[in-house]
């Protein structure tokens, strides 16, 4: 694991200081320093349109990444808002879990706070399985085609080699007999 | 009454020295067909150009690896072309897979649902590799083994079958109708 | 003479009419196999010859590297992920490495540094001649097409010395690079190249950047404005034409870049106009610091980290963690996210495009109102990549 915090030095004041600003304001949520332009939250998935608010309001312009992160052993999906400030020069992570199954992995979409969040969530709908509500796109067609539109494929309980398999019967480096390869 | 055949070889040589390459980058390989068309490996000098245009078109290239949303644009504009037709696929993905020998979206052996010709190997191909792929298109063509176009039409079931197998029954109405609802006039409370 | 309601009886029995969409507006694919979108469709909706509606439809590229780079090793990643954005595929070996890099906590040494440096801009630098010679193509100046791609090609019989392949370079690892740098005499002919590119920026500013047909056909047309721009996630040059100075070599500096002296170039405007001037001051800007890099030279050391663990590849285990590296490429903020848990291959790896901020919704809102002959030009001007969207 990489060092937490950095104590000591005036390396990371001002990024302590921007963290100290927005805990006051959003006494719900944790976040600590990770190095110098690399700060993180982590904020329960209730309150997550509250917190984005807060930050949109305080210098966090570019939305640049949503990234679903697959645990099964917790039985949760993680997902991580990658937020860069220009004003602060910071890079932030703000950091929910939602529960892992299909009927229960739904959260409320943020696309009103920032409207480029729209594509980052179609993408994550189509390829993790998880619902925003309030995002019509949800049942636009995206990246993958009409065969594998309910197959979720980078969840960690998809077996890729049986389904290339399946799918296109030629799979000429693959021996069965062995459960693990090494390429 | 003439009689064409006669004049068969002068064809041949007519068809050889004027190939047109429809212009569809269909993957990674698609980054070296500007420097090949360019003043360095020049590839007018033999007379071939590409053009957007299939009915205009002779040779279609598969630059690189192949997934199954281009695979059915390929296969339409395959179709379109007029007979005779010749193709060329570069890399070693359209051969076996490729580095993507595991990926559920690239196609891994491309003979079951188009006809080929030459398949150049490398990943990706130089220029010269290229060269060296389109001059022995050239010399089938004089000897009059690049018939992929009259395989293609004489197994058509067998070809149709792996196609359909792919997409499911009925891919080409569905393809053409997809858009049609999301392009109509949207209720206010839905945006 | 056949009546025309016969015509259209027998075109509806055969399942041949064409569907009308609302208000006399007709459906237009403008599909993959064309000349100006590289892969890449867009749905239009159109009235006479103006754009109603446009859909962009990507996904003819998708290869799902986000799940094979689960079961590689982590060093064959490398030469799986450079494949995601094709014109310049330094970048996403860069920033992996820069990630695990990070992960791991060890230090890179100066001469790597320095190497990863070079590289880096050189694939900038041939990054924006295939950008010029793509947009010569398009608005029809094709002798400036012509040069452009023959000077890309001093390039790439350089890095083919370098690293021994023209295109895909499987040269920069975690803990430094694969080879070093062949002679003296490599370092000759690259400062001879970029003298000799630089003294023929001149003859592309008479063809194109100062030709009126060039601004007859692109000033004011997709205007951006910075509040548009900063909402839509967009970065890089498209960024900086709408009038915001944000460059990741400048606000989260890398590799070298702390000691170099170059210019942001910042244009108010935000139309297709100022995306292309933008474009044509950062290749002068970039050859600047090409120049700068060569006279400092490379310094002397080792150019891997030196450990015991980089003996057995296969076996190469990371510490848990997780790290997000981002770098400055052509087309924007090109950024990565690897998570591991300890063992020898990724838990997750997320690589973020720059296109998929500006070649979705941007794109989409951009069309609204233009010209069929428009959208190649705006197309262009965005420099939109495919490959970064399907990943």
């Amino acid at each position: 694991m990489a060092d937490g915090e950095k104590e000591g030095g005036g390396m990371t004041m001002k990024e302590q200081a921007i963290v100290d600003r927005i805990l006051k304001k959003a006494p719900y949520a944790e976040g600590n320093v990770r190095r110098e332009r690399r700060i993180e939250f982590k904020v329960p998935m209730e309150r997550i349109r509250d917190f984005l608010t807060l930050l949109k309001e305080n210098g966090f312009e570019l939305m640049l990444q949503i990234t679903p992160v697959d645990w099964p052993k917790d039985e949760e999906i993680e997902l991580i808002y990658q937020i860069w400030s220009i004003t602060h020069g910071v890079h932030t992570m703000v950091r929910t879990r939602i529960p892992r199954d299909l009927e229960k992995a739904k959260i409320p979409t943020i696309k009103d706070i920032y409207p480029a969040a729209e594509t980052y969530e179609r993408d994550a709908h189509d390829f993790f399985g998880i619902y925003f509500e309030g995002n019509w796109k949800m049942e636009m067609p995206w990246i993958l085609d009409d065969t594998e539109q309910d197959v979720y494929p980078l969840r960690k309980d998809f077996d890729m080699l049986q389904y290339v398999k399946k799918k296109y019967k030629i799979l000429d480096r693959f021996d069965e007999n062995k459960d693990n390869y090494v390429i | 009454m003439v009689d064409w055949r006669l004049f068969e070889p002068l064809f041949e040589f007519a068809r050889k020295r004027s190939l047109w390459i429809v212009s569809f980058c269909t993957g990674c390989g698609g980054i070296e067909m500007p420097p090949l068309m360019t003043s360095r490996y020049d590839l007018e000098r033999f007379g071939m150009m590409p053009n957007p245009a299939p009915r205009m078109a002779d040779l279609f290239l598969i630059t690189g690896y192949v997934t199954p949303k281009t695979l059915k644009r390929i296969i339409i504009t395959y179709e379109l072309q007029p007979d005779p037709k010749y193709v060329m696929a570069h890399g070693s993905c359209p051969l076996n897979g490729g580095v993507y020998w595991d990926a559920y979206n690239a196609i891994k052996h491309i003979d079951k649902y188009i006809p080929v010709d030459v398949i150049i190997a490398g990943c990706m191909p130089r220029p010269e590799a290229v060269m060296d792929g389109i001059n022995k298109i050239m010399e089938m063509i004089e000897n009059g083994t690049a018939d992929s176009w009259k395989r293609y039409k004489e197994n058509y079931e067998w070809y149709k079958k792996n196609q359909d197998e792919l997409f499911g029954e009925g891919w080409r109405e569905r393809e053409a109708r997809r858009w049609i609802p999301w392009l109509m006039e949207r209720k206010k409370g839905e945006e | 003479m056949v009546a025309q309601s016969e015509l259209i009886k027998e075109a509806r029995e055969n399942g041949m009419d064409l569907l009308p969409l609302d208000k006399d507006t007709y459906e237009l694919f403008f599909g993959p196999q064309h000349m100006a979108t590289e892969n890449f469709s867009i749905i239009l909706k159109m009235d006479g010859h103006r754009v109603v509606k446009a859909i962009a439809n990507p996904g003819f590229l998708h290869r799902g590297f986000e799940k094979l780079a689960e079961l590689r090793p982590w060093h064959t990643n490398i030469a799986l992920l450079l494949r995601i954005c094709v014109p310049e595929p330094d970048v996403p070996e860069n920033i992996y490495s820069m990630a695990v890099d990070e992960i791991i906590g060890w230090e890179v040494p100066d001469r790597a540094q320095w190497i990863r440096t070079t590289v880096l801009e050189m694939a900038r630098v041939s990054a924006y001649l295939f950008w010029i010679m793509g947009l010569s193509f398009k608005l029809g100046v094709y002798t400036a097409g012509q040069w452009a791609a023959a000077y890309r090609e001093r390039l790439m019989a350089l890095f083919e010395e370098l690293s021994g392949a023209r295109v895909y370079h499987i040269y920069t690892i975690p803990g430094g690079v694969r080879r070093d740098i062949p002679s003296d005499k490599w370092l000759r002919q690259l400062k001879d190249t970029v003298e000799y590119i630089k003294s023929k920026l001149p003859d592309f500013d008479h063809l194109v950047f100062e030709n009126y047909i060039t601004f007859k056909r692109m000033e004011g047309i997709g205007v951006m404005d910075k509040k548009f721009a900063l909402a839509e996630g967009v970065t890089g040059p498209n960024l900086r034409a709408a009038g915001v100075a944000y460059d990741v070599r400048r606000a989260d500096p890398y590799l070298l870049y702390p000691e170099l002296d170059f210019e942001v170039p910042v244009l108010g405007d935000g139309d297709a106009l100022a995306r292309a001037l933008v474009r044509r001051y950062e290749l002068e800007q970039d050859l600047y610091i090409l120049e700068q890099l060569l006279e400092m030279g490379p310094p002397s050391g080792p150019y891997k980290v030196e450990d015991p663990r980089l003996k057995n590849l296969p076996r190469f285990k990371v510490p848990a963690g997780d790290a997000f590296a981002h770098v400055e490429s052509t087309k924007g903020d090109f950024g990565a996210y690897v998570v591991s848990d300890g063992k020898n291959k990724p838990y997750r790896v997320q690589i973020r495009g720059p296109s998929i901020a500006h070649g979705v919704r941007v794109l989409e809102q951009l069309l609204v109102g233009a010209r069929i002959a428009d959208v190649p030009v705006i197309l262009m001007s965005l420099d939109n990549c495919p490959p970064d969207i399907d990943r």
